[in-house]
């Protein structure tokens, strides 16, 4: 039976075609023979039974009356029929009364056979034996028995077996035929798809189709094969495409984790290691290749740390709960040379395919940690001094706020005293005695001036700063005003303020800057003949700087230094008025208001002030 | 096929019928004359029984009352007599003479002459006398002559089948 399977379909469908056809051809061969022999033998039984049926009958009276001379007679018109052999009449209890036998042939007794009715015919040895009962008058008085060659049979047989045969070998041949036409409907579709298979499954090429030529049930089959191999193809091109990213993706995360700055290892949840990048070689001591497939709590978990790190993975794994989960925190690790030391860790963990996967990024934090040390003990040291510094600051404050008051009396008393001279004693003095009265009483009033400013300076640092919005336009306006309205002689200068920003500032103290500066501005552009004064702004990362700008006499850079200063002065004071204290209240607005103070200038080229205010 | 040839020749002696004894014969002539009335026919309309008279005596009488008792002719019973005198053979089919019977033939013949009686003897030359059938022996088997002519001039007709059989007398 493995054969047939071996065997192509196309002579499958040929042997089949054939085979039924040599089943059915053989059966209605047979048949057709079978029924032509048949139908032939019954013609001639019919014919010899009525040749005995006329004999018989024509014997009654030979027998009635014994007369076997008559009956020989009778039977001996029997010659005529040449394929008869023997003719017998045979009394009622089978005795032959007269034979007659063919010439050339041997007489033979044809007893009538018992179980006889009336008639009765038997076919042996191809010869035909028919009996007849001779009645007479419902009596029976005997039988007429014959003898009968089938010499035609032969001929029959074989003539009807010669038509058989012929129709027999031309039905197979027709059936080769036919199936051998036909078969190509079914079979060719059925190779062609193989042979397609076949490429396909031997070279991995997904790019060939099974030709589709109509719609039956194997051409539907080859078009969805087709359909099959292009959505494969597509899969293929997909998953080439998607291996090729994964590849560049592993390369990515396999990089990324190779150049990392710190240790980053992961582990399963029965604590294995799995990776282990080239930061976690360093830290650890361990390689790569002996650090995989150990586990992590004998690796670089210090004894006495080990049991509490099993007990949190398996709380995490049975309740999700963690203290130490997706935040940075301080442990401390064991190498391999049993070195233990200080490590930031962070861990973090995802699942995949019901497995839950630890990452850790650990961090050597030696160094840190001295640093740490180091600064500590420096802010400790630092934040000594500043309380120091704090007390004689208070101190020299209060020193100099007392002396400034002290200083007061004697200066009024001087002034008084001076007037009193003026006034009572004038008579008495010449004009270079006047004029000297003059000088020391201008000279008490500058210093009663210095020591105003000084008591408000020192009062600065005392002053709580309330910051509100400002508008900056606004005060410089109204600056402007009340200086113009005090000195006259200022009209003639041209003073632009552009629009100013708003600033969260003390708005008392920011206007005390303002004339502080524009004042300076008045004051050191007199001497040109058209001083002229810009108030601006301009914003500079997050802070606005506000600045003020003349054309006048400006200073030197070179003594940029002493600017700022407390009674420190670039010009005569005969030149120019004023105590030196102007600038320094300036600074120490703008310092404690978050902010800087600088300057730009040239000799008898104006300058220019800035401040910066921090933006809310 | 020896075998078989022996048995046929056996087989082939014993279907000749010879006749043997004096009984045997008075039986095969009862059968005889009881199948002539199946070839003869009779001009009478009016047969309801058949009658089968014997002059004075012979075996046949029992032979064909045997026959009598078991079959009809022509569906009609048969009756079976002997009788002495020709004038008690009146209404009668078949008149049998044995060869031994005292009154001469030619009186038998004349009384009947022209009636339907068939009239059948036993002895030589009675045939030519004038009766229908006689009987005789021929090579030990049993024969009858038939008298054309007697039929001719009687009231009983034979059927050719029959003269097939007989030896024909003119």
């Amino acid at each position: 039976m493995k054969r047939l399977y071996d065997i192509s379909i196309k002579y499958k469908l040929i042997l089949m075609q054939v085979v039924t056809s040599f089943i059915v051809l053989s059966i209605c061969c047979t048949f057709f023979v079978i029924t032509d022999i048949k139908s032939y033998k019954n013609r001639k039984a019919e014919s010899i039974q009525a040749i005995a049926q006329v004999l018989g009958s024509n014997s009654i009276s030979a027998i009635q009356f014994l007369d076997t001379t008559s009956a020989i007679e009778k039977l001996s018109q029997l010659k005529v029929e040449t394929d008869i052999l023997n003719a017998e009449i045979l009394d009622k209890s089978g005795n032959i009364f007269a034979i007659y036998t063919k010439e050339g042939y041997l007489p033979q007794y044809l007893k009538p056979p018992s179980d006889i009715d009336t008639f009765k015919e038997e076919f042996k040895d191809n010869q035909l034996f028919v009996y007849n009962k001779i009645m007479s008058n419902g009596e029976h008085i005997g039988f007429v028995a014959l003898q009968v060659e089938l010499t035609e049979l032969k001929t029959i047989v074989n003539d009807k077996i010669r038509i058989a045969a012929l129709l027999f070998i031309v039905g197979i041949v027709l059936a080769l035929l036919i199936s051998m036409i036909f078969q190509g409907g079914i079979s060719t579709p059925i190779l062609n798809l193989v042979q397609t298979m076949q490429t396909v499954t031997q070279s991995g090429n997904y790019s060939s189709r099974s030709p589709v030529k109509g719609t039956d049930e194997i051409n539907t089959l080859s078009k969805v094969f087709n359909l099959m191999l292009e959505e494969i193809e597509k899969r293929e091109t997909h998953i080439k495409q998607r291996s090729q990213e994964l590849e560049l993706a592993n390369l990515k995360f396999y990089n990324l984790i190779q150049s990392a700055p710190d240790a980053i290892v992961t582990i399963d949840q029965k604590s294995t290691i799995t990776n282990w990048n080239a930061e976690a070689v360093i830290m650890f001591g361990w390689s790569e290749k002996e650090a995989i497939g150990r586990r992590l709590t004998d690796t670089i978990i210090p004894e006495g740390y080990r049991e509490p790190h099993e007990r949190g993975i398996a709380r995490f794994l049975n309740t999700g709960e963690t203290k130490v989960m997706n935040k940075p925190i301080e442990l401390v690790a064991l190498k391999k040379d049993g070195t233990v030391f200080p490590i930031e860790l962070k861990i973090s963990s995802y699942t995949f395919s019901g497995q839950v996967i630890f990452i850790g990024f650990i961090r050597d934090i030696r160094e840190r940690k001295q640093i740490e040390q180091k600064i500590l003990s420096l802010n400790r040291e630092l934040e000594n001094k500043i309380s120091e510094l704090e007390t004689s600051n208070k101190e020299m404050e209060s020193f100099s706020y007392s002396v400034s008051h002290d200083l007061r009396a004697p200066i009024r008393a001087i002034n008084g005293f001076s007037k009193v001279i003026e006034k009572q004693h004038s008579s008495q003095l010449d004009e270079e005695g006047k004029s000297l009265l003059h000088t020391i009483m201008g000279e008490a009033i500058r210093m009663g001036q210095l020591i105003d400013d000084l008591l408000a300076f020192s009062r600065l640092g005392k002053k709580e700063i309330e910051k509100s919005k400002v508008d900056m336009t606004d005060v410089v306006k109204e600056v402007v005003q009340e200086i113009l309205k005090i000195n006259e002689q200022n009209y003639h200068a041209k003073i632009t303020v552009d629009n100013l920003p708003q600033a969260a500032c003390d708005r008392g103290l920011i206007k005390q800057v303002f004339v502080n500066l524009i004042g300076n501005a008045l004051k050191y552009s007199f001497q040109n003949p058209e001083p002229a004064i810009q108030v601006g702004s301009y914003s500079e990362k997050n802070t606005t700087v506000y600045y003020v700008r003349d054309n006048g006499v400006g200073f030197d850079m070179k003594f940029y230094n002493k600017l700022f200063g407390v009674f420190q002065r670039l010009h005569n004071p005969e030149d120019f008025s004023g105590t030196g204290i102007g600038l320094a209240i300036v600074k120490r607005i703008i310092v404690r208001h978050g902010g800087r103070v600088w300057a730009e200038g040239m000799v008898n080229k104006g300058a220019t002030f800035y401040f910066s205010l921090p933006r809310e | 096929m020896k075998n078989k040839t022996i048995h046929f020749f056996s087989l082939i002696l014993i279907a000749y019928f010879p006749i043997r004894t004096c009984a045997q014969q008075s039986a095969f002539k009862a059968a005889f004359l009881y199948h002539f009335a199946e070839y003869i026919n009779w001009k009478d309309n009016k047969i309801s029984t058949f009658n089968f008279g014997v002059l004075e005596q012979s075996p046949i009488t029992k032979q064909m009352q045997a026959i009598a008792n078991e079959k009809k002719i022509k569906n009609k019973p048969i009756l079976v007599k002997e009788f002495s005198t020709l004038d008690e053979a009146e209404g009668y089919q078949f008149l049998f003479v044995p060869a031994n019977c005292s009154i001469p033939i030619e009186s038998i013949l004349s009384k009947y002459a022209g009636k339907p009686v068939l009239i059948v003897t036993e002895k030589e030359g009675f045939g030519k006398k004038g009766a229908h059938i006689n009987f005789l022996l021929s090579d030990n088997r049993l024969r009858f002559e038939i008298n054309l002519k007697s039929f001719n001039n009687s009231g009983v007709e034979v059927s050719s089948q029959l003269l097939q059989h007989a030896i024909i007398i003119e």
